[in-house]
């Protein structure tokens, strides 16, 4: 009888953990702001935020700034919303954004940098070349001169666009700023 | 068989619960005892070097900014930060306490040339530093400065040197 009271906890303490870590990812994502292939969680950073999503933000961005410093859109997939793959091709079209200093980095699926050769894993407002106030940098494994960042291996990777000391309308109405688009150019 | 439901349901909203909210305060504290036994002491200032794919211990680093980190402990003293503020690039100071909270920021337009901070557990009526109360006795400090080109890394590492993150002595308070 008590052995059966036992499992019984044990079961629900199983299930508990695991619910959980199912449900910090989920209701994360239900908080957060999407404005095309870029996602924001607003409360990153912040005193304010939920459990859940305090407990998310440990899990996938440890020491994150609050929105007033920083402001972090991250991109799992391309514009069309399919999944960014290491072994495609990709331009990333921007212009304008509103903050001090942004910068775009890549980064595998387990939110760590790619290596490679080069030591060239993002670009920044400081160091991207510009065209009439437009830039436009190449994700790819083929080597290119500048606004280039190189994709090694397989599987897919994330993009995330930082932007630094951000204007009011990127932390208050982050669904309608406009954002770089990510275009798939091919697969190898 | 009522019984047994409810042992279930009770135990699984609990650990649930307690699981979530206590995450952050868990990956801190993993996060504190990689570093410490990497040989980190407490209320000590560390310059990471420039970031690269070889950094894997905390996720989501930018390669784009060079990382100082100091895990403090004012159990006993105060902490007091002293910097020479970089010029003409970003840099930034955050504190957290040990749920992850950012619960102080100050950057390079709040503060030139140099910035001294007092973090105090409690009140402290100090003139001549940024008084910055924490809610608790643990937590992380960590200073990013932006790398505006690389070939200014030199000049920043020179700078960063000079940082100091240590118990404070007594006479701030005079």
């Amino acid at each position: 009888m008590r052995k059966w009271l036992l499992l019984s906890v044990i079961a629900g303490i199983a299930f508990g953990v695991f619910s959980a870590y199912y449900t910090v990812n989920y209701i994360a994502d239900f908080f957060t702001a999407k404005n095309g292939p870029w996602k924001v969680s607003l409360l990153a950073g912040s005193e304010s935020a939920d459990i859940y999503t305090r407990a998310a933000i440990a899990l996938n961005a440890l020491f994150a700034l609050n929105k007033s410093e920083a402001v972090y859109f991250i991109a799992h997939t391309d514009s069309n919303f399919n999944p960014l793959r290491l072994h495609c091709d990709y331009r990333i079209e921007g212009g304008y954004l509103p903050a001090r200093w942004w910068s775009i980095t890549v980064y595998a699926s387990d939110h760590f940098l790619i290596p490679n050769e080069y030591d060239i894993y993002a670009v920044t407002s400081e160091n991207v070349k510009w065209d009439d106030g437009r830039w436009t940098v190449r994700l790819s494994q083929q080597y290119h001169h500048d606004n280039w960042i190189p994709l090694r291996g397989e599987g897919n990777f994330i993009l995330v666009l930082r932007l630094y000391n951000p204007g009011r309308s990127v932390y208050e109405s982050p669904e309608s700023i406009d954002l770089p688009k990510i275009i798939l150019e091919g697969c190898r | 068989m009522k019984k047994y439901i409810v042992a279930f349901a009770i135990s699984a909203i609990v650990s649930h619960l307690v699981f979530v909210a206590f995450l952050p305060k868990l990956i801190l504290v993993l996060y504190f005892f990689t570093t410490t036994s990497a040989g980190y002491e407490e209320n000590k200032i560390y310059h990471a070097p420039p970031i690269n794919a070889s950094q894997r211990t905390v996720v989501l680093p930018s390669p784009n900014l060079l990382y100082s980190f100091c895990i403090y402990d004012i159990s006993e003293k105060p902490l007091l930060i002293e910097v020479k503020v970089p010029e003409n690039t970003y840099w930034s100071v955050s504190f957290y306490d040990s749920s992850t909270n950012n619960f102080f920021t100050i950057n390079d337009r709040d503060v030139r040339d140099e910035a001294r901070i007092l973090l105090v557990k409690g009140n402290a009526d100090v003139k001549n530093a940024i008084v910055v109360r924490a809610k608790d006795e643990h937590g992380f400090i960590l200073f990013r400065t932006f790398i505006p080109d690389k070939n200014i890394i030199p000049e920043l590492e020179a700078l960063r040197k000079q940082w100091k993150c240590e118990p404070a002595e007594t006479y701030l308070f005079d």
